[in-house]
């Protein structure tokens, strides 16, 4: 019997040299400048940063979802392979199905006119060709699986009549429905308090756990990012400042920028306005380490001695 | 009728707010938002409101800048009862009672300056015109930590911090003794929560202003809050200093809350979520409305409501059980350079 070759190692998601940029193209904003990502099936990748460092822009250029006069300028977005720009709309369409996305505010996915439950056998129908019982039955095993009761104070309800924790988990339910390999979500529990945002976490740990979901995401809560991911890229005005397995990132941060964000180090001041970035390394003007070197952009590098973790700094914080 | 002014007592007092919206539903119950809510604020001093989405928290805050009016209860500020006031002494009021949104962006009219929104308070309440203005928005964005020349940008040129800034500067622009913040740091990412916190306390320190805080994030509302009062249901669980009441609850929903916020350390141990969802306003259960969800919950519990009871000096519960809630949940110690990679 001859044994058969290893299937290839492909990642499900991957994204090189991406630029988005914001707004018209005159006095524009390149929210996203050069960005690189690799993910794994069953793995979950944390884009973590403060507000305006692009993680959203960069979720929203590997859906396609760049708001008009935005768009994204340069870079290849390949879903298991497959190029995500370049494909045909039907084919893109297909390709789609295989995403699942949550957002911060569950209104953003949550149709606010159809019921809750009719929104998920919707989905189930075009997407899968679910007949109306087997797409109503569905539903209601996903909406319960996620904590909503198959009630007018559940799947019977219309997003408003929900509150927040409520609304955010149909939405995930939502998102989970049509069985997707990837589930980009963009500060899920962030509006939540955390009771709420635990339970949540709670929910999306199983569901990874039950389906070897991958998950790419977005938050600037290094609670969170500690909580649910196996790696995580610390982005900053537009790029990856430093990446690597969470516990290796937790356990030495490289970059100084990544120290601050994750409350080893006290904030420095508030930074240059968008427009007005430093030449070179942009961490630059907030930076208590930069030398004249900084004048020229470092590239991420890999640390010598430990796996997984890269760094683009050239005045590295010293190990422990 | 005119009551006199009572400077000895707490700033702002409200007791037994109990307000109730109509029915979702035709025919249902009434929705009990706030249902018996009895909190004070010292002069100079600043309170934290907690609590899930839905606990009221936000109604109550709404009911104390009296955009909502409650259905039963006082609103007492510095001793007169708020809503006996007369049309014209509201004005005066409102200056005094500033209101800080959550969402910076929406909060501010896209089309002025941050100069503008600034000095657009001082203008309605008749404050500084002309030169005299100018010169109070440059004061007011100093204050807050912001450059001059942000005066000149539109919102949507401006960060979310610097947004949330302005909102602060606006808010303070007409000199209040009382700023209400519903969830002033729900759009920012933690060093700038962290900045923003502190410019809070920095500016209680150096104006003497009062600060009313809503947020559900209770690290950072922590640093700028020395007292707290965590909501459930519309009632008060619990009050008392910040510090106390987050290192030693003495209600299990607080505790709760605090054994649920996330650790920053991949290592420490996953904190057990509580189970459930909070009550249907409409629908309260009998006795304590935690009853549900609680581990120590017991016939009393089920049947009579607990009313806040002192614990400790200044620190109330409604809890029959609070001697046996237990304490924190401790992170797990680990060698912090033990790194196994992946």
């Amino acid at each position: 019997m001859i044994p058969e070759p290893p299937p290839a190692i492909r990642p499900l998601l991957r994204v090189d040299g991406l630029r988005t940029r914001f707004g018209g193209t005159a006095g524009g904003t390149l929210a996203v400048d050069g960005l690189s990502l690799e993910l794994s099936r069953g793995e979950a990748l944390a884009l973590v940063g403060e507000s305006g460092c692009g993680k959203s822009a960069t979720l929203l250029a590997i859906l396609g979802l760049v708001p008009a006069p935005g768009r994204v300028e340069a870079g290849r977005v390949e879903l298991d392979g497959e190029d995500l720009r370049a494909a045909a709309p039907e084919r893109l369409r297909r390709l789609r199905g295989r995403l699942g996305v949550v957002f911060q505010d569950p209104g953003a996915s949550l149709d606010p006119v159809v019921r809750v439950g009719e929104q998920i056998v919707e989905v189930l129908r075009v997407h899968r060709g679910l007949d109306r019982r087997a797409a109503a039955a569905r539903s209601v095993e996903l909406l319960r699986a996620a904590g909503l009761p198959a009630s007018e104070t559940g799947a019977r309800a219309y997003p408003h009549e929900l509150s927040g924790g409520m609304r955010q988990r149909a939405a995930m339910a939502l998102a989970l429905a049509c069985d997707p390999e990837l589930l980009l979500a963009d500060e899920p529990t962030t509006a939540l308090d955390p009771v709420l945002a635990s339970q949540l976490l709670d929910l999306l740990e199983r569901e990874r756990r039950t389906r070897g979901l991958a998950m790419l995401l977005v938050t600037h809560d290094p609670g969170v990012v500690a909580r649910t991911c196996d790696r995580a890229a610390v982005m900053y005005r537009g790029r990856v400042v430093e990446q690597a397995p969470v516990r290796s990132l937790f356990a030495r941060p490289v970059h100084p920028y990544t120290a601050v964000l994750l409350a080893r180090s006290a904030p420095q001041s508030a930074g240059a306005a968008p427009g007005m970035l430093p030449t070179g390394c942009r961490y630059r003007d907030r930076c208590d380490r930069a030398g004249d070197d900084c004048a020229e952009e470092p590239s991420l590098e890999p640390l010598a001695d430990f796996p997984g973790h890269a760094v683009a700094c050239r005045h590295p914080l010293p190990a422990p | 009728m005119v009551g006199a002014v009572d400077a000895s007592g707490p700033m702002l007092r409200v007791e037994g707010l109990v307000r109730r919206f109509a029915p979702r539903v035709a025919g249902g119950a009434p929705v009990r938002a706030l249902d018996g809510v009895t909190l004070e604020l010292a002069a100079g001093g600043s309170l934290l409101i907690a609590g899930e989405s839905g606990c009221g928290k936000t109604t109550l805050v709404r009911t104390m800048l009296r955009l909502v009016e409650p259905d039963e209860g006082r609103i007492l500020w510095r001793g007169r009862d708020v809503r006996a006031m007369a049309p014209g002494e509201l004005r005066p009021w409102r200056r005094n009672v500033q209101p800080v949104f959550q969402d910076s962006a929406g909060a501010l009219d896209s089309r002025l300056t941050a100069g503008e929104s600034i000095g657009e308070a001082l203008v309605v309440h008749d404050l500084a015109r002309g030169a005299a203005r100018r010169e109070r928005v440059h004061e007011m964005l100093g204050l807050v930590g912001l450059a001059a020349d942000l005066a000149d940008r539109r919102p949507h040129e401006l960060s979310g911090g610097e947004r949330q800034r302005v909102g602060l500067a606006r808010a303070l622009a007409v000199g209040p003794a009382l700023l209400v913040a519903d969830e002033p740091f729900a759009s920012l990412d933690e060093p700038t929560k962290a900045r923003a916190a502190e410019l809070l306390a920095d500016l209680r320190a150096r104006c003497g202003l009062s600060l009313l805080l809503v947020s559900h994030d209770l690290r950072v509302a922590a640093r700028a809050a020395e007292r707290i009062c965590v909501l459930y249901a519309g009632r008060v669980a619990e009050a008392g200093p910040t510090r106390a009441v987050l290192d030693a609850p003495r209600h299990p929903y607080t505790l709760a809350l605090v054994n649920a916020l996330p650790e920053p350390d991949p290592d420490a141990p996953r904190p057990a979520a509580l189970p459930g969802e909070p009550p249907d306003p409409a629908n309260l259960p009998e006795g304590c409305a935690f009853h549900p969800r609680c581990p120590l919950a017991d016939a009393r519990c089920r049947s009579s409501r607990p009313e806040p009871v002192a614990a400790d000096a200044g620190h109330v519960t409604a809890c029959f059980r609070s001697d046996e809630v237990p304490g924190r949940d401790a992170p797990c110690e680990t060698a912090a350079s033990a790194c196994k990679s992946r």
